[in-house]
């Protein structure tokens, strides 16, 4: 486990701007230590788009600050602030594929474009995530071509890419496919073992059952803000 | 897998690199910048100076020519003028008689112009009279000549210069008729005055040129007077002018021969003093020949011809006033007026050279200075820094709680040394059983970070190495595959991540050494030797706590037999199909509650290794076996890449089962690391250990073949596959429970594992 005392993503009451964001303009508050995962519950999957942009730190805050892996985002010059978007890995609701390349192409770009990692490399560790999701290889055909369930591994595969420090993960799992979430939850601890944060948006909470232990929090993204819920075991 | 990003977000000097690029291009920009404004003002003024100059000098070639034309004008206007008065004068007719106004004006013209060399007086009835100066024996003396035709002579009449005549000689005439001359006829061309062309006299090695005119005399008939001008003094003239340093002039006609100037006299020999073939000599007058081609298209005018790779500036003028078809023409090279600009542009460009290089040497000691400063303030923050991250450590040791209790964990230890040291693992190990082994109690990997612990070295294996560490000093080698003692520790243990040099401080308590810190690869081991010196320290309480507890524990009441003969290996089951024995009821088929399974998976890594496998494998296995008959495992099968050891099959928990696949597997581990390290290879294995739910029959017939299956199983090889490192054993939350009051163990921490949902694994390290 990562002994980093700083935290991976702070919210220290971020109020966003409305007209931008289109989340409610009030304080939203969050601390997300290494290897601590957050299970976020929001019925509107565009609001927790808008909260993932938040925490990604592309939305302008009128009071309040955002940290990332203690960099704050509000005065983080701005090649920098891009750099630092290439430690999240992210899963989007909408998918945020580009059907002109192929998937192993918009799997690896945001490793390609950060890093100075070789490809051969970077597409060996895509095989590995790919077999470890449950695809046989790394996908070739474009996103737009791939079954539901393969273009949901291959964000998977996406966001795990490159051992990200915080993962935003809107949706990741559909609770019909319950072969991938085997593989999703053994990376995702292995990812908070390494001291990844992890958010994990859903809008069915059953889906966390069992999910349970330490360092994992639990909170419901309404109108009235990100509210804490009650661990039940 | 490695990340390596092209901006640090972390890193806050990314935005400086600019400005030291800055820093260090700027100066260097500045001075190229200075050097290039030098160089275009500099040529600048030099192309304006020179303009200015060439300018100035075709002025100065105007006035020359001017003054050359006035004097070539001057030169040769005594012919008109005396032919106008010869005209006006000689009127009396030509006879026998000497024409006394001819010779009186003759000799008067000769004493006072020297250019002119003689005159002729001849009529159309042949009669002919020449006056020119005596020889030089008759000092101003002048020599008259008449044509006797009657005896075909010319008689010469020589005067001294009071008038008193010296002496009179008769020559030949040779048929000699003025009128056939072309000066005479020539003359009925043009009236007025005739210009002959100019004409050689061999014998005075004189080009001559005459000028004659018609004249009426009283008694009717027509004479010629000529005046002849030696062209030579006009050649003197000319060489004695002055043009720039080295220019010259001449005198061409307009088919380019020569009349007067600069190598007259080489064109006439060369020519053999034939006019006509005194032409201009292309090879060595290019100057002169390529501006009479100009004049021929332009007319007068000044040019600039380049020849012999020099500029000259040239000047070309018609004479036709003085003497139809002459052209005189004028060179200079350019650097005779313009070199003084040159040479004053190459002694500026130099000053401003040496000011470039000041400039430079300034500019260079700037940067110098710059990055010396920027060293300095690099060397300020990186020991600031250094600092700090002690201050920090120390901190976050001393902010540890239970730092010295050893039932608690403290990965802080070796993880913030590792940071401090720059190594890339570091390791603490601490002596069990009477200094006859060294347990891993803590190795951190800092290029994975992650933890690990539970490796064992034997003293048998050892024996030089513990020899080494049990004197108690610092162990310290750069390349620890050549020093001996260290030589099997370096294959055994640093092969594992490749590391080539190493740091060791033993750990200390009471005087006897208790174990040691071990740094692998550390890039900066002395600087922290101090804080080395506190783990090690603090290491030494743990461990020395660690060992009271484990004496103070008494050791769990033998509530099971140790008597393992009981049991019997099942062999035949395991390396070799046999016939089933559940016929016999030797082993009923069925569902097992409490199945003790461990999965031993060997990585393939020696696929391209030059090393004979079969050999190793074979001895290995020999060793397996021995080991599974010593602690009566019931059964151990070898599939593939893995071996499986079935600890026992039984619906209740069977401690004496686990612990002897326990036993035997820390025997298997220690017997695989010396085989593997022996033979060159790495010990690439993984071992994962579980008790639980699984399915055991024999299945099939003849032979029947003794299978397990089921949770334990998937588990245990899971558990393998997901060993944090390799020879580690880890085992599941079950086994743990189980073996934890027989065996050291480390919590490795939370899991998800399929089927289980998180949750915790141990590494087993050894037994108590």
């Amino acid at each position: 486990m990562n002994e980093d005392l700083s935290s991976v993503l702070e919210l220290r009451d971020a109020q966003p701007v409305f007209e931008e964001s289109g989340l409610t303009a009030i304080a939203y508050s969050l601390r997300l230590m290494p290897g601590d995962c957050a299970l976020i519950a929001c019925r509107d999957p565009t609001r927790a788009s808008r909260f993932a942009d938040l925490c990604s730190g592309l939305i302008p805050l009128v009071s309040g600050g955002i940290s990332c892996l203690g960099l704050d985002w509000m005065t983080l010059p701005e090649r920098r602030a891009w750099a630092l978007r290439g430690r999240i890995g992210r899963i989007m609701q909408k998918g945020a594929w580009i059907d002109l390349f192929g998937t192993d192409l918009n799997i690896l770009i945001q490793q390609l474009h950060h890093t100075k990692t070789p490809t051969d490399t970077l597409v060996a560790e895509a095989v590995r995530l790919s077999r470890l999701f449950g695809l046989p290889g790394l996908p070739t055909l474009s996103p737009d071509r791939l079954s539901d369930a393969d273009r949901a591994k291959s964000a998977c595969v996406r966001a795990f890419m490159g051992e990200p420090r915080l993962l935003l993960l809107e949706e990741p799992v559909d609770p019909d496919t319950t072969d991938m979430m085997t593989p999703f939850l053994a990376q995702l601890t292995a990812a908070r073992e390494r001291g990844c944060g992890v958010i994990w948006f859903s809008r069915t909470p059953s889906i966390w059952h069992g999910y349970v232990g330490e360092g994992i929090q639990r909170y419901r993204l309404l109108d009235e803000g990100l509210l804490p819920v009650k661990q039940v075991h | 897998m490695p990340v390596s990003e092209i901006i640090d977000p972390a890193d806050s000097d990314a935005g400086n690199r600019r400005r030291r690029f800055i820093e260090v291009v700027g100066p260097i920009l500045g001075v190229i910048l200075v050097v290039v404004v030098i160089l275009v003002v500099a040529l600048h003024s030099y192309h304006t100076t020179r303009k200015g100059v060439i300018a100035l000098s075709q002025d100065l070639l105007r006035e020359q020519q001017k003054h050359i034309t006035q004097e070539v004008s001057d030169y040769l206007a005594p012919a008109p003028a005396t032919a106008t008065v010869a005209r006006d004068l000689l009127t009396d007719p030509v006879t026998e008689e000497p024409p006394r106004i001819f010779l009186a004006y003759g000799a008067s013209m000769l004493r006072n112009v020297s250019q002119v060399e003689s005159f002729y007086l001849a009529d159309d009835r042949g009669q002919f009279w020449f006056i020119d100066r005596a020889p030089r024996d008759i000092a101003d003396g002048m020599e008259w000549v008449h044509l006797d035709r009657k005896k075909d002579v010319f008689r010469h009449w020589y005067y001294d210069k009071s008038g008193k005549l010296v002496r009179t000689t008769d020559t030949p005439a040779k048929h000699y008729d003025p009128r056939q001359r072309p000066w005479y006829e020539g003359a009925f061309d043009h009236p007025d005055l005739n210009w002959s062309d100019p004409y050689p006299t061999v014998a005075t090695q004189q080009l001559i040129v005459t000028a004659a005119s018609v004249l009426h005399t009283d008694d009717g008939h027509q004479a010629v007077f000529a005046i002849n001008i030696s062209l030579n003094r006009l050649t003197d003239f000319l060489a004695a002018m002055k043009i720039g340093r080295s220019g010259q002039a001449v005198v061409v006609d307009q088919k380019g021969r020569l009349v007067a100037g600069t190598h007259l006299l080489d064109v006439a020999k060369a020519a053999n003093w034939s006019f006509d073939r005194m032409l201009l000599n292309p090879k060595t007058q290019p100057v002169f020949t390529r501006a009479l081609a100009l004049f021929h298209i332009y007319g007068s005018g000044v040019h600039l011809i380049k020849a012999h790779d020099t500029q000259y500036v040239t000047i070309m003028a018609s004479l036709h006033h003085i003497r139809p078809g002459w052209i005189l023409m004028l060179n200079a090279p350019e650097n005779d007026f313009a070199a003084f600009t040159a040479a004053a542009g190459r002694q500026g460009l130099l000053f401003s050279l040496v000011i470039v290089v000041l400039a430079a040497l300034l500019a260079g000691f700037l940067v110098r200075q710059s990055r010396r400063s920027e060293r300095l303030q690099r060397r300020l923050d990186r020991q600031q820094a250094q600092t700090r991250a002690e201050s920090n450590a120390l901190n976050a040791l001393a902010g540890t709680t239970n730092l010295l209790d050893p039932t608690h964990d403290a990965p802080l230890l070796t993880q913030r040394l590792a940071e401090l040291a720059e190594s890339r693992r570091v390791s603490l190990w601490r002596t069990v059983g009477n200094d006859e082994r060294l347990l891993c109690e803590d190795a951190y990997d800092s290029d994975s970070d992650t933890h690990s612990a539970g490796m064992e070295l034997s003293h048998d294996d050892l024996g030089a190495f513990f020899a080494l560490l049990l004197e108690g000093d610092v162990i310290e080698s750069h390349e620890a595959g050549t020093q001996e003692g260290l030589r099997t520790f370096q294959r055994i243990v640093m092969t594992q991540i490749d590391a080539r040099s190493v740091y060791i401080q033993p750990i200390q308590a009471r005087g006897s050494v208790i174990g040691m810190v071990v740094l692998e690869d550390a890039r900066r081991p002395h600087a922290v030797s101090h804080v080395i010196a506190i783990v090690a320290e603090i290491a030494a309480i743990r461990f020395a706590a660690l060992q009271g507890l484990e004496n103070e524990t008494a050791k769990p009441q033998n509530r099971h037999t140790d008597d393992r003969s009981a049991v019997e290996t099942r062999m035949n089951e395991g390396f070799l199909a046999a016939p089933g024995e559940s016929g016999s009821g030797a082993f009923a088929a069925g569902k097992y509650a409490m199945v003790s399974i461990a999965t031993i998976l060997f990585e393939d890594t020696a696929a391209d290794s030059s090393v004979d496998l079969i050999p190793v494998v074979q001895t290995l296995v020999t060793k397996f076996q021995e080991v599974v008959r010593r602690d009566h495992i019931f059964s151990a099968q070898i599939l593939g890449n893995r071996v499986v050891l079935i600890g026992e099959c039984a619906q209740e928990p069977d401690i004496d089962a686990v612990r002897r696949v326990a036993d035997a597997l820390l025997a298997l581990r220690e017997i695989a690391l010396i085989t593997l390290s022996d033979a060159e290879l790495t010990p690439s294995f993984r071992i994962g250990l579980d008790v639980g739910r699984a399915f055991g029959a024999v299945l099939g017939d003849d032979p029947g073949l003794f299978n397990v299956w089921g949770e334990a199983a998937q588990t245990s090889e899971l558990l393998a596959v997901s060993a944090p490192d390799s020879g580690t054993i880890q085992v599941s939350e079950t086994a743990y429970a189980l073996l934890r009051d027989y065996y050291l163990f480390r919590p490795r921490g939370m899991f998800y594992l399929p089927v289980l949902g998180i949750t915790n694994t141990y590494v087993l390290a050894a037994r108590r």
